[in-house]
């Protein structure tokens, strides 16, 4: 979930706004000090079974839309959805399995700091991401960062010892116009 | 001559409404102010428009509800009815429990304007409500004299108004300016110059002014042809559920607001009829001045369409549905420029809201919501979720400070319902937290439902968060811990009567 807030709040950069679809548990704090604006989004936390027709209609004016679990996606609907992303241009990130997404990224490691045994508080939380394109970049590419940094927001790791893409890889596979994406951890 | 309006009013009409007026002191209140209060809390001291802090310190024993506006519609609706029936049959309704009419017809059928009182208070008794009435040249002295049971002559308002304080007008600001200008009655604020009024007072001013010297708030218009504006809206086929009612009293609202601005024009009242199948129709009219956006008159929609559903009106005679939706504005003025709300809109394209509203067709109104963020300590306590395109009416906890409250990084996944958990130390047994918030063993382990079991890496905590401790009802004593775990994971966990739960997820 903090790996989706992050790539929504960097898609949504500049953009009208975001959508929220079949994610009650999306906490509204974190979302805000990761960098997206509430006041531009939209929440639907109960689409039903018109999830589909909800999520098409959202795809066609809303920049960045984010899914939850929403089940098995059928064939049909994820490349009718799929056209929509390409005509409207918009980013589908999806929290859940989604089969055709351009970039699979997920968690593979994580470690959280600033908690030991019955003292502190939690400050920020070290992760190594890893990203799974399709076709030429199905090669893992993998990314260490904060997730969230102390401040919320998510910041390369200083370190930059054996790491072979920088953070910014999070930023640049989804503004580089691909339209799906899903998002594990 | 002008007109004669006769004003019915029932007192306390939102506690009645909430069904407690002999249930001790009571207040409703909206926004963290009394709106109404009971006759017992009266006597405690508790007033309209008091802070709920400040009546609740001179009325301990208080009960406070919050107003629910569409109910009393709701509940009002059959008593206009009634009174449609039996005593007069046109009538709008200012509030729930505050109704005019035109009195001149009436009052000659009832044969005098005494008999028209005692006629309307006699009904409003018939359905238990305790009544009173006044008429007057206009609906505000009306109103004033509806208090008191007053029968003010024709022509006469301006001299019957003269005696009360500036307060009665109903602008707190305007009435401390003048009472510092020493014009501490209404007769003396009638005596000031109209030109001077409008300099320095402006239009809120002005209209006050008339209202001090007993005429109308805007002179009435001369045009009384209001059908160009009518907005209407054919469902078809006939439909049965109120939802896409109300969605298109929202969208015809709009629409009727776009032609009234673009006439350049306010309207007084506003007439919602609704046709049914088989050709009946009813309608119900509410006072609008220009003040009610198109969400209000949804609401208001809303209410009453509830009620006249309630008691079977909408499908009475075999045939049900609702063919089509009129919204008729009454008694139009020129608009003389009124601040519109500035307030919740959001920077949302036309196209998301739009879209939005096409899910709120498909969904209902609550499905589709925004975020906004106010007081409280719990990462979920401090968003408030407004169905989209609403004003955030209800009552918001205030900023200041929240002791207790966790500091960033907020978690990123709040679970709208607690998840139950299990915190055990090495022997498996439970951890428990003492009243000195002290751990009864070291966590080792921690399992929620439906994440599996995890090795305890780090905990923090706990801290005990006793809120609302004055209140049996939502008090609540719990106390918060943050965990991490060997496998990366962090969580929010709170224990409320020795059971832990998993409010939230961090990552």
């Amino acid at each position: 979930m903090p790996l989706l807030l992050a790539l929504a709040a960097e898609a949504s950069v500049g953009t009208a706004g975001w959508a929220a679809v079949g994610l009650p548990q999306m906490g509204a704090l974190a979302a805000k000090s990761v960098g997206l604006d509430l006041a531009s989004g939209l929440w639907v936390d109960e689409p039903g079974r018109q999830w589909a027709q909800v999520v098409a209609t959202l795809a066609e004016v809303v920049p960045v839309v984010l899914v939850g679990q929403l089940g098995t996606v059928p064939g049909q609907i994820a490349r009718r959805l799929a056209a929509v992303l390409r005509r409207s241009g918009s980013v589908l990130l999806a929290a859940g399995s989604w089969d055709g997404a351009e970039v699979r990224m997920n968690v593979v490691s994580a470690a959280w700091e600033g908690v030991s045994e019955g003292h502190g508080l939690l400050r920020g939380r070290r992760v190594r991401v890893a990203a799974v394109g399709r076709g030429a970049s199905a090669v893992p590419r993998y990314a260490d960062m904060w997730l969230p940094g102390p401040d919320g927001r998510v910041a390369p790791l200083p370190t930059g010892a054996a790491v072979p893409d920088g953070p910014e890889t999070v930023s640049d596979v989804q503004l580089g116009g691909r339209p799906v994406l899903r998002v594990v951890g | 001559m002008g007109s004669r309006i006769i004003v019915g009013w029932i007192p306390d009409y939102p506690v009645i409404a909430a069904g407690a007026l002999d249930a001790g002191p009571i207040a409703v209140v909206h926004r963290d102010e009394v709106v109404a209060c009971s006759g017992s809390a009266r006597m405690a001291g508790v007033r309209r428009r008091m802070r709920v802090r400040v009546a609740q310190s001179r009325c301990p024993q208080l009960r406070v509800v919050e107003r629910d506006i569409a109910a009393e519609f709701r509940v009002f609706e059959p008593a206009v009815r009634h009174i449609e029936d039996t005593v007069m049959p046109r009538l709008e309704v200012i509030r729930p429990g505050l109704i005019a009419a035109p009195a001149r017809g009436p009052s000659r059928y009832w044969g005098g304007e005494s008999h028209l009182v005692e006629r309307l208070a006699a009904a409003l008794d018939e359905v238990d409500l305790p009544a009173r009435a006044g008429i007057a040249d206009s609906v505000f002295t009306a109103a004033l004299a509806a208090r008191t049971g007053h029968l003010v002559p024709a022509g006469g308002d301006a001299a019957w108004l003269a005696p009360y304080p500036v307060g009665v007008l109903g602008l707190p600001r305007l009435a401390e300016l003048l009472e510092r200008l020493g014009v501490r009655t209404v007769g003396a604020f009638a005596a000031l110059p109209e030109n001077r009024v409008l300099a320095r007072f402006g239009v809120e001013g002005i209209a006050a002014h008339r209202t001090a010297r007993g005429q109308l708030e805007r002179p009435l218009a001369v045009r009384t042809d209001s059908g160009e504006h009518a907005v209407s809206y054919v469902f078809e086929p006939a439909v049965h559920l109120l939802d896409p009612v109300v969605f298109a009293a929202k969208a015809c609202a709009e629409q009727l607001h776009e032609h009234l601005t673009a006439a350049g024009v306010v309207c007084a009242r506003l007439e919602t009829v609704v046709e049914l199948v088989g050709g009946r129709s009813l309608s119900r009219t509410f006072r609008h001045e220009g003040r009610l956006s198109s969400l209000a008159v949804a609401e208001r929609v809303r209410g009453v369409l509830q009620a006249w559903s309630d008691a079977g009106l909408l499908d009475a005679g075999g045939e049900a549905g609702i063919v089509q939706l009129v919204l008729r504005p009454e008694q139009l003025t020129a608009a003389t420029g009124r601040q519109s709300a500035l307030f919740g809109e959001g920077r949302t394209s036309d196209e998301i809201e739009r879209a939005a509203a096409r899910m709120q067709a498909m969904l209902g109104h609550q499905a589709v919501v925004r975020a906004e963020l106010g007081g409280g300590r719990g990462p979920a306590d401090q968003v408030r979720l407004v169905p989209f395109g609403d004003l955030d009416t209800g009552a918001r906890l205030p900023d200041g400070p929240w002791p207790g409250r966790l500091p960033a990084p907020h978690p990123a996944t709040v679970f709208p319902q607690w998840v139950p958990a299990q915190l055990t130390d090495p022997r498996a047994q439970q951890v428990t937290v003492s009243g000195r918030l002290a751990l009864s063993a070291t966590p080792d382990r921690l399992t929620v439902e439906g994440h599996g079991e995890a090795v305890v890496d780090g905990w923090s905590g706990p801290w005990p968060v006793l809120e609302r401790w004055w209140d049996r009802g939502h008090g609540r004593r719990i106390a918060r811990m943050q965990i991490t775990t060997a496998d990366g994971h962090a969580w929010l966990l709170t224990i409320e009567h020795g059971r832990w739960w998993a409010e939230a997820h961090y990552g």
